[in-house]
């Protein structure tokens, strides 16, 4: 058993330096490389990983020289000073190491660097914790267990970081970072923390006694952590409110067009009705210059026009209408089976967006099958069970067809809903399940 | 086999459908047999049984296919309807007789087909198969339809069936049952419940209410994928 305030005052020598410094830039490499690994690579990345390596490599063994055989005093008496020196501006370096490795921009490589360096300064902080611990438990620190304390601990650290932070980015994807000044305050409270951390240590050397600086290292540990919830909830409601403006934009895009089409489809509905009015008057005459035959099919015709799709509610029936004479032009087929009534708890502009926006994806995916006769959309809105079922379906189009966009999904779920898309035998098929009474 | 009626009184229309009907039994491998009715009078008059109904809208007499429809929902609330019209505004009211789609005349037959991939769906979960329940008496045969849902509780299975106050006890796994049963109109609301979607009644909140009188209760790690099953069962997509 060896008394660590004893170990810390012998002068190392370069092997025992060279070894934990290789160590500790292994430690930082992989806690980085935890949050960058799904970014793309630049070209030539293996190579330049290799170099990066190699760089590290000649610079922990000429720090280690330089600290040990130049300059004693750098490993023992100002070491903390020496270490200050180079953990501090230490993210800088990963940060143009990443930027070099990996194809994304400044901001979101700073997120990962500061993310990954706090992780790796709470395996860090961890470590000096268990060592202490044990030192205040049993007198000293043995061997064994310093050498397990050094390997466990931040494996395991890392491995609840990669548990609680890192799936949340590969599920959620890393958004664009807008919040610049709050990164680059990220980056200035990580140098802070640092310091602090290099404090903690000298703490132990001058004499403070062990359970303060328990106390000052769980301190160390909780801003760690505190820092890497700030970075996410600055990311992810930031990319959230990324998400709510880019909808209300899109939804007074579509409010605007329904007062368009609402008016354009009265206006049709105006002008088709004189115009049938005027076809049967003529029809009516006895001495009519015109074909009485050419008269009832215009008559026909025009009732295609004028018999507007009644569903029960208003927005409905100009959506289905307006894409109805549409399909018509296209030589689509539209089924459209809707109980409008049932849509009541919508707001009009939230119906519009989301029947337009799906429709027009039918149409296009209806369009781009060359066989004109296979060319059909399906549109059933119906209540069963305490729901209000909508299922829209159409020939997939053979592209990948693109996901629900997020506007959709939020509107859904703005009324307790689900959208559930599916593609069977060339058949894509979109089904929308709302609550019947969603603010009961 | 599966009976398709068609009423239709239009000579043409009427071989046309049937033509269509007929390629997609050979190219599903599906046996159809095919009748026809000239007016909305025989099908309200309950003269002829059929799985499938397409019924024109604009039929002669005195009630047309939408009040036809009216009148056979009144004792019949089940069968599957689809609705052949010429003018496709009459028919999106349909949904006030469940009629599961429309087809507009002159019937292509690319639309006959995507229609029939969703009736024949409706037609399966409201026919369907049978399966076999090995009890301590022996082996019981019970149609899919008459099984409202399925409990287990510790190494047993309770099958809960139309028509009888006490479930049917046997052992086994709900997971055993649920596999069996895949594809079908059953939902995984929870743990411990296999619900049977047909005999579902309404859902409030994390109630399940069956119409046998039961509450199942969703669990909040199956409710989003059961929501999903049921919004896919309700738009005909399973």
């Amino acid at each position: 058993m060896t008394n660590p305030s004893d170990m810390q005052l012998v002068s190392a020598t370069f092997p025992i330096i060279l070894t934990a410094s290789l160590f500790t830039a292994a430690k930082i490499i992989l806690a980085i490389w935890l949050f960058v690994r799904k970014l793309p690579h630049r070209n030539r990345f293996a190579l330049r990983a290799v170099v990066v390596f190699a760089v590290v490599l000649v610079a922990v063994v000429a720090g280690s020289w330089v600290g040990t055989v130049q300059n004693p005093s750098l490993t023992t008496s100002n070491r903390y000073l020496a270490q200050a020196a180079v953990f501090i501006p230490l993210p800088i370096a990963c940060l143009a190491a990443t930027a070099w490795l990996y194809d994304a921009s400044p901001w979101t490589l700073l997120f990962c660097v500061t993310a990954g360096y706090t992780l790796q300064n709470i395996a860090s902080s961890a470590e000096t914790f268990n060592w202490l611990l044990s030192l205040v438990l049993t007198g000293g620190v043995s061997e064994p267990f310093a050498a397990l304390d050094m390997l466990v601990t931040p494996l395991v650290i890392y491995v609840v970081g990669y548990l609680v932070l890192v799936r949340r980015i590969e599920r959620e994807g890393l958004e664009l970072i807008q919040d610049r000044k709050m990164l680059l305050m990220i980056l200035a409270l990580l140098a802070l923390v640092i310091g602090f951390d290099l404090v903690n240590k000298q703490l132990e050397e001058i004499g403070t006694p062990v359970e303060y600086v328990i106390i000052l290292r769980v301190f160390h540990s909780c801003v760690c952590v505190f820092m890497l919830l700030l970075e996410y909830e600055m990311l992810y409601s930031k990319s959230l409110k990324t998400e709510i403006s880019t909808m209300s934009r899109v939804m007074e895009g579509e409010r605007r067009h329904l007062e368009l089409s609402r008016e354009s489809i009265q206006a049709i509905n105006a002008r088709c009705h004189d115009i049938r009015h005027q076809v049967l008057k003529q029809l009516t005459r006895d001495d009519s210059p015109h074909d009485r035959e050419t008269l009832t099919a215009i008559a026909r015709e025009i009732s295609i026009y004028d018999s507007q799709v009644k569903t029960g509610n208003e927005t409905l029936d100009v959506v289905i209408t307006e894409k109805g004479l549409l399909c018509e032009r296209e030589g689509i087929s539209l089924s459209c089976i809707a109980d409008g009534s049932a849509l009541s708890f919508m707001s009009a502009t939230d119906i519009y967006a989301l029947f337009g926006t799906v429709l027009g994806d039918a149409m296009d995916a209806a369009q781009a099958n060359d066989d004109l006769s296979c060319r059909r959309i399906v549109v059933n809105v119906h209540q069963a069970m305490g729901f209000v079922s909508t299922h829209i379906e159409y020939p997939a189009s053979g592209a990948a067809e693109r996901d629900a966009s997020v506007p959709l999904r939020l509107i859904v779920e703005s009324y307790g809903g689900t959208l559930e898309p599916s593609e069977k035998n060339g058949v894509r098929r979109v089904d929308i399940l709302f609550p019947a009474n969603p603010r009961s | 086999m599966y009976r398709m009626l068609i009423v239709e009184d239009s000579q043409e229309e009427a071989d046309r459908l049937a033509a269509h009907l007929k390629r997609y039994a050979s190219e599903h491998d599906e046996e159809f047999e095919i009748d026809r009715l000239v007016s909305a009078h025989s099908l309200v008059a309950r003269s002829h049984q059929a799985d499938l109904v397409f019924l024109d809208i604009d039929l002669p007499g005195e009630k047309n296919g939408m009040e036809a429809a009216a009148d056979l929902r009144r004792y019949d609330t089940v069968t599957p309807l689809v609705f052949v019209t010429n003018l496709a505004q009459f028919a999106v009211r349909g949904y006030s007789v469940n009629a599961i789609d429309f087809l507009v005349k002159p019937v292509r037959y690319y639309d006959l087909a995507m229609c029939m991939d969703r009736a024949l769906l409706v037609v399966r979960h409201r026919g369907g198969n049978a399966i076999s329940i090995p009890t301590h008496d022996g082996m019981h045969v019970t149609a899919i339809r008459d099984i409202i849902y399925v409990e287990v509780t510790g190494h047993y299975l309770d099958y809960h069936l139309v028509g009888k106050n006490e479930p049917l006890r046997v052992r086994g796994s709900l997971e055993d049952v649920a596999r069996s049963l895949a594809g079908t109109s059953f939902v995984r609301v929870a743990k411990s419940h296999l619900a049977n979607m047909s005999h579902i009644k309404d859902v409030q909140g994390d109630e399940v209410r069956m119409d046998s009188g039961d509450t199942l209760y969703f669990t909040r790690t199956k409710k989003r994928e059961a929501l999903a099953t049921i919004a896919a069962f309700l738009g005909g997509s399973t």
